[in-house]
């Protein structure tokens, strides 16, 4: 039954995204993970000493460490059956001519130079382990934004890399936090001068090519102080029988009065087990935006989080996540209010189709010392069969004085007469079903940039062909 | 048809499966320093509507884990649970309220409310209420909310002659009041009254 679902899932994704290009890659470490896996990923980058031995203790830890004993069953992830680098460039590029054929064609045909063309500031295509090509902006450069690859910013702006590397998502907080610590590579580095603007969106594209894969990313972001950004990241793989695992982790660094909006739409094959580790450290009068999309992978558990460290900090959650055949989307937020007078909001909305089961996992904290924080927790979800779940986990703990916090959430299938009302206009129930989840989830699509909020209701409708019976 | 009430002022685990229409009340014992209290009520009986009624006004000092678990396992069944606490100064609450309905449970209708009013300092409120839904044909939800007395209002009282106390002893009845009204029995009107006084 599984099977079968799994199958529908890959063949309405096959067309569009789930196509792979042949295998020609630089270099290629064999199955499984050791320290010689390890110090190779890390000689062929030409790191300095100190990120080898970080590598190298971070291997130990992830050793140590046992799978998360809460949550979907992770039983079938075989860590010595995936390979941990593929190497498909020597050097990431700045013009697409430069790049090779087979990445070329695969960023073409799932549209980034165009995107690129009509409507960004800068883009990083990470293509399996490292970043094919790269691009900003010129007027951006001469204000003094950074947007490259991890690999490049530790070589060429070491000092501010070492500054904030991994101080907010140590390698010990979870055992794919230190898988990633160990193994990884590619990722972006963000950062904005203080006052400074950056206008349209920064993205990343990531993509996985080939099977029984590890992709490792690893995202720094600082916005220094007054600055604004938006980063937005995709995420696609080609259909494989086999599964791969994407376990990046991302911190964000949100300085005083800078306000930073991070948006992934995250539509991975249905042979995907993404595992994610997302953290904002927000100070005084900063602002942190999470927006999330999650309508792919086989399994999702990612649940970014803002630590409100400083007078004034706010933060913010907007998710989405649509489970369909036998997909598991175990996804929430974490708020944790630790000064004075900071606030929060989590606005989650799920679909779950076709034996898709859709979770929220969700945590604000209120410590001792943070007096008079509010935070509001929603979380809607719609079951559109008798074959689908869902289920919620808040959890919600406050010491601060006058502190308000809210939490709602509701379950609920479509109702009959709104998809009567639009039947009898003509429509048939395919048609209407999909424009009631669209309106389900306007209110978060409509925080996204125009042509992103175009594109996944495009994705929407996608998913919902063939979901009903 | 008309509802029972139960009144559960024990402490411990009470395992329950009604077979009829049901107000149980939870009166949490006011001079306890330390406890635990958990209800679990399980739906096998089709048709039969319920409601969880937990009123506690936590004493200074006091430390509460209280638990209710709704298993909807069979069809058109109706859970309403509502917590309702006021704390006074270093009280702590560990609320976990869980609501889960069956595959074969269609027609299930199970709210859950929890409410905490902080009147004292230093106080700890942790609140879990979860959610596990396998059937569609449900409507299922869940609210908490944890807020202190808002000043604007003790300003009101205390300008009209009030003392603080007094005051805080208003607004802390005008709380209760919002679930007592939503009561029907006059006999468990009677009994949460006492309990307040």
């Amino acid at each position: 039954m599984k099977k079968v679902a799994l199958k529908q899932l890959n063949d309405a994704y096959q067309e569009r995204f789930g196509f792979a290009m042949p295998e020609n890659s630089l270099l290629s470490l064999d199955f499984g993970l050791s320290a010689e896996v390890i110090e190779q990923i890390s000689s062929s980058k030409k790191e300095p000493s100190w990120m080898k031995e970080y590598r190298l203790s971070s291997l130990a830890t992830f050793l140590k460490i046992k799978m998360p004993s809460w949550g979907p069953s992770l039983e079938e992830i075989d860590f010595a059956q995936i390979r941990y680098f593929i190497k498909d460039t020597d050097i990431e590029k700045r013009s697409w001519d430069e790049v090779p054929d087979e990445i070329k064609q695969t960023f073409d045909r799932l549209g980034v130079p165009q995107a690129e063309r009509d409507f960004l500031s800068g883009v990083k295509a990470q293509y399996n382990s490292e970043v094919a090509y790269s691009s900003l902006q010129a007027e951006l450069d001469e204000q003094g934004v950074i947007f490259c690859s991890m690999e490049e910013a530790l070589q060429k702006h070491s000092e501010l890399f070492r500054k904030y590397f991994a101080t907010l998502v140590p390698a010990a907080d979870n055992k794919f936090a230190a898988l990633n610590s160990a193994a990884w590579s590619g990722g972006s580095f963000v950062y904005i001068p203080p006052n400074t603007h950056v206008k349209r969106p920064l993205q990343s594209y990531f993509r996985i090519n080939a099977a029984r894969m590890g992709q490792f990313e690893r995202t720094l972001i600082i916005a220094d102080e007054g600055s604004s950004a938006h980063y937005v990241e995709g995420c696609t793989a080609p259909v494989y029988s086999e599964y791969s695992l994407h376990a990046a982790v991302v911190e964000v660094f949100v300085l005083s009065k800078a306000r930073f909006r991070y948006t992934t739409i995250q539509n991975w094959s249905g042979n995907i087990y993404n595992l994610v580790t997302k953290r904002a450290k927000v100070m005084a009068d900063g602002v942190m935006e999470w927006v999330d999309g999650n309508l792919g992978a086989k399994m999702s558990m990612e649940y970014p989080s803002c630590y409100l460290v400083e007078e004034g900090a706010y933060g913010e959650m907007l998710s989405i996540a649509y489970a369909k055949n036998s997909q598991i989307q175990d996804t929430g937020a974490k708020m944790l209010h630790l000064a004075k007078n900071t606030s929060s909001k989590i606005i989650a909305k799920s679909v779950s189709v076709a034996g898709g089961a859709s979770n929220y996992r969700g945590l604000v904290y209120i410590a001792k010392a943070a007096s008079d924080c509010k935070s509001k927790v929603e979380c809607d979800a719609l079951i559109l069969d008798d074959q689908s779940s869902t289920s919620t986990f808040p959890d919600m703990k406050i010491s601060g004085e006058n502190a308000i916090v809210e939490h709602e959430a509701s379950v609920s299938e479509i109702e009959e007469d709104k998809l009567f009302y639009l039947m009898s206009r003509g429509l048939d129930k395919a048609e209407a079903l999909t424009l009631l989840v669209a309106g389900f989830i306007e209110p978060i699509v409509k925080e996204l940039p125009l042509e992103y909020a175009v594109e996944l209701n495009r994705l929407i409708e996608l998913e919902m062909e063939g979901s009903v019976g | 048809m008309t509802q029972a009430l139960v009144l559960i002022d024990q402490l411990g685990e009470h395992i329950l499966a009604p077979t009829q229409d049901t107000l149980y009340l939870v009166l949490l014992d006011q001079q306890m320093r330390q406890s635990k209290i958990k209800v679990d009520l399980s739906f096998k009986k089709s048709g039969v509507v319920c409601h969880l009624l937990f009123i506690g006004r936590l004493a200074a000092s006091s430390s509460w884990q209280i638990e209710s678990n709704m298993r909807h396992l069979v069809a058109h069944t109706s859970c309403q649970t509502d917590v309702y606490l006021s704390q006074a100064d270093q009280s702590r609450v560990d609320y976990f309220g869980q609501i889960y309905i069956a595959r074969e449970a269609a027609a299930t209708k199970s709210f859950l409310k929890e409410q905490s009013l902080t009147l004292g300092k230093s106080t700890y409120n942790r609140s879990r209420p979860i959610l596990e839904i396998f059937n569609n044909k449900v409507k299922a939800s869940h609210s908490a909310s944890s807020s202190r007395l808002r000043e604007s209002d003790l300003f009101y009282l205390m300008s009209r002659g009030f003392s603080m106390q007094e005051a805080t002893k208003i607004l802390e009845e005008a709380f209760f009041n919002q679930i007592i009204d939503t009561v029907k029995s006059s006999q468990a009107k009677k009994i949460i009254a006492k309990y307040l006084c």
